[in-house]
């Protein structure tokens, strides 16, 4: 199980801010967020940040079982 | 040290702070930080920064107050609504701490001057509310070398963190390459924002903008820190420096500043910075 953090646009649009996903492991982010998107169609399209356990990941980076998965937009709001 | 009495009275309780003292009230007021966005982020950010006695502090916005900026931008009145918005937060300044000397931009920054400015300054405080500026300010702080104490809001969340490129630590754009495309991510004008949040980030840079002038504890340099306050949740995410970044990467293809348009009218005079 891999537990999603969702933020900012992304939450709002999906009505999601946290979610588990059964999913085959290891997967890559980029496997993970296809997932994402049949599970919440509404799911926004464009570059965020990644993390995996808090640290700073990539598209092509690893997710394994019990991995907790942030994805962050940018804020612009000042 | 060469302080007045009054200032020794002014500063007491930092000076009595061991990891201030008098040599660190004295960094202060040497101290010149610019603070990008007399808004939501830049009230409180400045406040708190011309409290501490920062000797020397830049606003650059070319708004004026509005009304509808006050259930927030905590610099500024209602008297002052209609008035440019760096001029009404210079005021506030020179109310609190007559020592701060408050150099106002009454204008938007853009490639042609933003370079120019922030060579004037030690430090680097980005509270503005668009993507333009926001990488205006990034790549124009990692040119200059200067530390880019950068926060941002939506709606009941936000983002902090502390660029030092130029030390080894990530940039803005190690995170976020490029701006989103037109409309992904909403203004606070489209959007909302919960006052008091613009209050815990715009606190939170100034903070971390005095630990890097005192040098003391440590930075958010490599780590961004997420905030809900739905939640009441505060996150740190390990950063990076991205090897393959068009700015501070190895082989950079951004060598000047880039000017990017707008999303949306709208979006400008927005959040009002």
């Amino acid at each position: 199980m891999i537990r999603v953090l969702l933020f900012g646009v992304l939450a709002t649009k999906t009505g999601t801010k946290e979610m588990s996903l059964e999913i085959e492991t290891p997967v890559t982010i980029e496997g993970l967020i296809e997932e994402l998107r049949k599970r919440l169609p509404s799911l926004p399209e464009g570059e965020f940040l990644f993390a995996i356990n808090e640290e700073q990941a990539s598209k092509e980076s690893i997710v394994h079982d019990g991995d907790t998965v942030a994805v962050m937009p940018p804020f612009s709001g000042g | 040290m060469d302080f007045t009495e009054e200032q020794i009275e002014r500063y007491s309780r930092h000076i009595i702070l061991p990891e201030v003292g008098g040599r660190g009230q004295r960094k202060l007021l040497d101290a010149r930080v610019l603070v990008v966005g007399a808004g939501g982020l830049g009230s409180p950010a400045l406040m708190y920064l011309a409290a501490a006695g920062v000797g020397t502090v830049g606003i650059a916005d070319g708004d004026r107050v509005d009304l509808s900026n006050l259930q927030r931008q905590i610099i500024h009145s209602t008297p002052r609504v209609g008035t440019p918005k760096a001029l009404s937060a210079k005021k506030t300044i020179e109310e609190l701490n007559p020592d701060v000397e408050v150099i106002t931009y009454n204008e938007r920054l853009t490639r042609e001057n933003i370079r120019e400015v922030i060579r004037g300054f030690h430090i680097v405080l980005d509270g503005s509310d668009n993507f333009p500026t926001r990488f205006l300010v990034n790549d124009a702080a990692f040119f200059e070398h200067r530390p880019l104490v950068s926060g941002s809001m939506f709606r009941f969340e936000g983002q902090l963190s502390v660029f030092k490129p130029h030390e080894g630590s990530p940039c803005y754009r190690c995170l976020y390459p490029e701006p989103p495309p037109p409309g992904l991510v909403p203004s606070c004008q489209e959007a909302g924002v919960l006052g008091a949040l613009a209050g815990v980030i715009g606190v939170l840079q100034a903070v971390e903008t005095i630990k890097e002038i005192l040098r003391i504890g440590e930075g958010l340099s490599g780590r961004l820190l997420i905030f809900d306050a739905l939640r009441m949740d505060f996150r740190k995410v390990r950063v990076r420096k991205d090897p393959g970044c068009r700015l501070c990467g190895k082989e950079p293809s951004i060598k000047e500043l880039v000017t990017y348009e707008e999303s949306c009218e709208l979006q400008r005079s927005s959040c009002e910075t």
